[in-house]
């Protein structure tokens, strides 16, 4: 009489039904909150990534953060809804009333009638509401956007961020590197030097260009170059102090071998001494050749040779400074000409120039030279004239720094002369006057002004 | 309680529709082309209610009431309502008599002891007749003299009223109005009906309806609509269909003053149970609620002056409410529809 398998296959239908309709209930409870979550991740992705922290599958705190969030909001959706759920006797209900099967599931349910023939169940319940979705979608469209969006100075974009070192800093690494190579100093000395340059170079771009990091390398160059200028003018000292000694010691009275031997050993000392000293072999050698002089033993020939390798230890320490000092300038040759600015002056050093020459500003900031000019742009924005600056390449323009100052002057038309007007033909070519301003108005104001004089 | 009724059988369900079909049949000899008509009263009269026939004269309602007493094999008696009707005139008076040598006050009964009392034109009564008529219609007695006397089982009160005639009349009281298991609004009929009529019927000749049922076989088939089972879940959406009524309980009914009772929702019960069996049902459905709401609410339920004005009537509110309030208990969420299956 009571067909199983009609009951097991209504029943089954029911509960798709009430699953259904449930899975919508709690959707559309839990979508604000899927909104929020995905703006919550979408942010935290964004911050993480922005702070170089990798939010992706490495990183385990953070699936499980996106998890517990996934949790809590579904937890939320199903609380919100859990008094609009649909129970059997609801989906039944609903079920058999939108098949026409006038009651006779529940009546089936209750024993009093037979289960109805199996039969296709069409669906009786569609989607309707955009809204559910688009909370949906707005919110994995966050969180994608959060976790895709271009980081500045992430992977990709390092063109964006200046990591170079300051060229005061890269000159004296390069000195220090040089002079290392030199041998001429003691290795101590450079390396403690080096160390010095390291430690600013190590700092992270943003300490690396601010001002007191800017000072420190232009510093630390200044001193740099300082000690190796000493170091030659030492061994210099030295060499000369020991040309007295190429001639034959029998010559001197003690008088002057006195001065001659306390000249050397000054030079030594002055070799010993200072921030850079000069190498252990030629101290050395140096101090040998001191005890032999104050034993008037020291041959012409040893002092010729050592005051040879002095001299030549003397240019190659100077010789690491190069042509150090060379500054930017301006050449403005033609008055009309664009103002460019470049490489080619002739500054002396750092943060001055010669004559009317302009210097490049003092410390050696920035990454290097950016050649830019001034140009005129037509504009209807503001009367007079109008300067923009151009340039070949903006990427290493530091902005905010003084390029140049000139004189700006309104632009007149001396022709355009007449009877006076009445007041307000501000729009159309001036009159009166011997000379007159040409007005520019934005569209804004002219039309501001034609319906305040309508 | 329920639980304890025998469920309705195969042959007890084939033998209920068959004699719906032949009492649905031989009143269509009486009034033609009023087949909804009919149906609704025969099943007002299973679910053992009262019923109010509301139409202009000449439409039938007369004849309907007296082919249904004579398919039914049942007593039936007919009063005129008239303004200077006194309620002893219906329900009986008590008459001084020499009963063996002495004198005492013998009840005669009225014509309301019968099984279908038809109440002509019950508008036109005064107020304090009509209300002769709230007993009998609600406990199936009347009390006249200190004595109580009960009505003949079964009783039906079979009323009609013109919606025309307004002077010297006086409108049904709530209470009383709240008696009636259906109000139903008879409509004229067609052109085809009219000629039916013409061709088949003669005036001043009744019609003769066959004999549908015995009496027996009529109390047999009301006991039969007692045991049709009501599903929790319509039981629920006739008590929300109600509840609805009342201002404040749903957007239809904005502009009710009154909703409809307790009563009415035992009326609906009762009619869709009436109405399933008629069907061969074992168990009443939603779709016999909804056929049966507009007759059982509409004259249950009482508009406010705003309403009024606007033009509303209780019919549009029943419709609304039908479309307002869902069959099952928890409505479906704004993110899924009803989709087309029909």
């Amino acid at each position: 009489m009571r067909s199983a398998s009609a009951q097991k296959f209504w029943e089954k239908a029911v509960r798709a039904l009430a699953r259904r309709v449930n899975f919508a209930v709690w959707l559309e409870r839990a979508a604000p909150g899927f909104f929020w979550l995905g703006v919550t991740a979408g942010f935290a992705a964004y911050a993480l990534r922005r702070m170089r922290v990798e939010a992706d599958g490495s990183a385990p705190g953070w699936w499980l953060g996106v998890g517990l969030g996934v949790l809590a909001v579904g937890l939320g959706g199903w609380w919100r809804g859990r008094g609009r759920f649909f129970r059997v006797v609801d989906a039944r209900g609903w079920l058999e009333y939108r098949l026409g099967l006038h009651s006779r599931l529940s009546a089936a349910a209750a024993g009093v009638a037979d289960w109805p023939p199996v039969q296709a169940v069409p669906t009786t319940v569609s989607w309707r509401a955009p809204g559910t979705f688009a909370w949906l979608g707005a919110a994995g469209g966050l969180a994608l956007a959060g976790w895709l969006m271009p980081v500045p100075g992430a992977a990709g974009l390092e063109y964006a961020r200046a990591v170079e070192k300051s060229p005061a800093l890269a000159e004296a690494e390069a000195w220090l590197e040089q002079l290392a190579e030199q041998a001429v100093a003691r290795p101590e000395d450079v390396a403690k030097m080096s160390e010095q340059a390291n430690g600013l170079g190590e700092r992270t771009p943003e300490e690396r260009y601010s001002h007191s990091g800017l000072e420190a390398a232009d510093t630390l160059r200044t001193q740099t170059a300082e000690a190796i200028r000493g170091l030659g003018a030492n061994l210099e000292a030295a060499a000369a102090a020991l040309e007295p000694f190429e001639r034959a010691g029998g010559t001197r009275n003690d008088a002057e071998q006195g001065a001659v031997v306390a000249r050397l050993g000054e030079a030594l000392r002055g070799l010993q001494e200072g921030p850079l000293a000069a190498g252990e072999a030629l101290q050395a050698k140096l101090g040998e050749a001191a005890a032999a002089a104050g034993k008037r033993s020291l041959s012409p020939e040893q002092a010729a040779q050592l005051k040879q390798q002095l001299a030549r230890a003397g240019r190659a320490a100077t010789g690491v400074l190069g042509a150090q000092g060379q500054g930017a300038s301006v050449a403005t040759a033609d008055p009309d000409a664009p103002v460019r600015f470049g490489p080619g002056g002739k500054g002396a050093g750092a943060g001055s120039g010669e004559g009317d020459e302009v210097g490049s500003g003092g410390v050696q900031r920035g990454p290097g030279h950016a050649p830019l000019w001034f140009r005129d742009e037509a504009s209807t924005a503001s009367p007079g004239k109008n300067e923009a600056v151009g340039g070949d390449d903006f990427g290493r323009a530091a902005l905010g720094e003084l390029l140049a100052m000139e004189r700006g002057e309104h632009e007149f038309s001396p022709r355009q002369t007449g009877a006076p007007s009445a007041a307000g033909a501000v729009a159309a070519p001036a009159q009166g006057g011997d000379v007159v301003w040409v007005e520019r108005l934005t569209p804004g104001e002219r039309a501001a002004l034609k319906d305040f004089f309508k | 309680m329920a639980q304890n009724i025998p469920v309705l059988n195969d042959g007890e369900l084939a033998a209920a529709q068959t004699r719906f079909e032949r009492l649905l049949a031989g009143l269509d000899t009486v009034l033609f082309g009023q087949r909804a008509l009919l149906e609704l009263v025969v099943v007002g009269v299973m679910a053992r209610g009262h019923i109010l026939l509301e139409g202009l004269p000449g439409l039938g309602k007369t004849e309907l009431v007296k082919g249904l007493a004579q398919s039914l094999a049942l007593e039936s008696r007919r009063v005129q309502f008239t303004p200077d009707l006194l309620p002893g005139d219906i329900t009986g008076n008590p008459v001084l008599q020499e009963v063996e040598g002495r004198r005492a006050f013998v009840f005669q009964r009225g014509p309301i002891f019968a099984n279908i009392l038809l109440a002509d034109e019950i508008n036109r009564a005064s107020p304090k007749t009509q209300s002769a008529l709230l007993e009998a219609m609600q406990e199936r007695r009347v009390t006249a003299g200190g004595d109580t006397h009960a009505l003949p089982d079964p009783f039906f009160v079979l009323a009609t009223q013109n919606p025309i005639e307004l002077e010297g009349t006086y409108p049904l009281p709530e209470a009383q109005l709240d008696r009636f298991l259906f109000k139903i609004e008879v409509a004229r009929s067609s052109s085809e009906v009219l000629q039916r009529i013409v061709q088949a019927r003669e005036i001043g000749v009744s019609a003769e309806v066959p004999e549908a049922m015995s009496r027996a076989e009529f109390a047999e088939l009301l006991g039969w609509v007692r045991r049709v089972h009501l599903p929790e879940t319509v039981a629920n959406y006739i008590a929300r269909l109600v509840n609805a009524t009342h201002q404040g309980e749903s957007s239809a009914s904005a502009g009710v003053r009154f909703g409809a009772s307790p009563r009415a929702a035992l009326a609906l019960a009762a009619a869709a149970k009436a109405r399933g069996l008629r069907w061969g049902r074992p168990h009443a459905s939603f779709e016999d609620v909804q056929a049966v709401a507009r007759p059982v609410l509409a004259h249950r339920i009482l508009l406010d002056h705003g309403a009024r004005l606007d033009g509303a009537t209780t019919a549009q509110v029943v419709e609304k409410l039908l479309a307002e309030v869902s069959v099952q208990a928890t409505p479906l969420p704004q993110s899924l529809a009803a989709a087309k299956v029909r």
